[in-house]
């Protein structure tokens, strides 16, 4: 008989726990149906980021492309214009060499004609002809203004050429910038790889594209004034060999 | 004989600018694309003077400069670094390793001409 009271008041603390449950359960379920709804809405927006990211992703790899392409452009145009220069260089040395021959003749021919000119004074036309033809020997008249031109060229040319290390500056800032893109994509592969399960997307690199890698480039690389940075290094340089600075500002100077 | 100068960059627009730089001198410049390739070319080439970068792929320019040192047939050939590195760390670096000397890009043709005078004439 006991046993049957016992079991019908277990029955009932059963009963009262099941209606905190459904009390409990009447209180979450409107969360949980907005969960859903929220999940069922996010859902696509999140399918359209995984595509926008795989779309991102598929880019990179052109992206380092063009990079390189613009590296490797850059460089050949650099080395042609650097052909031209240095074409420009053995040509006006041998333009000097040319006229410093040319006006070592002519002064051969001056002492030639000063002694014709002693040969020929009783002869007033003959001494005129000596005349004339010294008048016409100008080269030396012409030596400042063109060694100056001509100096002006081999200027001109090495700065050209000195500025268009730029290039190689260019190079490595390009390289720092690919070498980040490469980061971002593989970032951004790991997050798709986190959405769905399919493998790492890797860089197409059917182009056969070196990837810079890190400690190939000087990631801080800029075209500065090269005196000044020189010149503390110099100063390094000194300061722990005692070279004379003289010697170095002879050469500037 | 014309002295020979090993030129190690991985950038064909500084090699050409050490060889219009040098050539002119009358010295024959021989050019590596890195590290690596310097060291292939050494043995061949009776190279007289270093030229070298620093940042170049395989084989950098550190360690070509200590693999030279520690070669006995190479100890004591002049090395001048040339670098767009130019922190006091990495010039302490290159100098404490072997290098005679240090210039940073971008270079004057007369500073090189005068570095490199300084070791082969």
């Amino acid at each position: 008989m006991n046993n049957g009271k016992n079991d019908f008041t277990s029955l009932g603390k059963k009963l009262e726990e099941l209606k905190e449950l459904f009390v409990v359960g009447g209180k979450i379920i409107p969360g949980i149906e907005k969960l859903v709804d929220f999940m069922t809405e996010i859902g696509p927006l999140l399918v359209n980021i995984n595509n926008s990211i795989e779309e991102s992703n598929a880019k990179i790899p052109k992206a380092t492309d063009h990079i390189v392409d613009v590296t490797s452009a850059t460089e050949l145009a650099t080395t042609e214009i650097l052909d031209l220069i240095d074409a420009i260089s053995s040509n006006t040395f041998e333009l000097t060499h040319t006229f410093n021959d040319a006006l070592s003749k002519e002064g051969e021919i001056k002492e030639i004609l000063t002694e014709l000119a002693l040969l020929v004074t009783d002869n007033s036309e003959a001494k005129e002809l000596v005349e004339k033809l010294s008048e016409k020997l100008v080269l030396e008249k012409a030596k400042a203004k063109t060694t100056e031109a001509l100096d002006k060229i081999l200027m001109d040319a090495t700065n050209i050429a000195i500025a268009l290390q730029v290039q190689d500056i260019t190079t490595q800032q390009l390289a720092a910038v690919n070498h980040l893109i490469l980061s971002v994509q593989k970032k951004l592969s790991s997050l798709m790889f986190d959405f769905s399960d399919d493998e790492v997307k890797q860089v197409d690199n059917s182009k056969g594209v070196v990837v810079p890698e890190e400690g190939n480039f000087d990631m801080n690389a800029s075209f500065h004034n090269q005196v000044s940075s020189q010149d503390d290094i110099d100063k390094m340089i000194i300061e722990s060999n005692n070279t004379s600075q003289d010697d170095i500002d002879k050469l500037f100077g | 004989m014309k002295k020979v100068i090993l030129v190690a960059d991985d950038s064909p627009t500084i090699r050409k600018f050490v060889t219009f730089s040098l050539a002119a001198k009358g010295f024959k410049i021989i050019s590596a694309t890195d590290g690596m390739e310097a060291l292939e070319l050494l043995p061949s080439s009776n190279v007289d003077l270093i030229i070298t970068d620093l940042n170049m792929p395989n084989v950098d320019g550190f360690e070509l400069i200590q693999a030279v040192r520690e070669n006995d047939a190479y100890v004591d050939v002049p090395i001048i670094i040339l670098s767009s590195l130019g922190s006091e760390k990495d010039i302490e670096r290159g100098l404490s390793i072997g290098a005679n000397s240090y210039l940073v890009k971008p270079f004057d043709p007369k500073k090189i001409n005068y570095e490199v005078s300084k070791y082969i004439s």
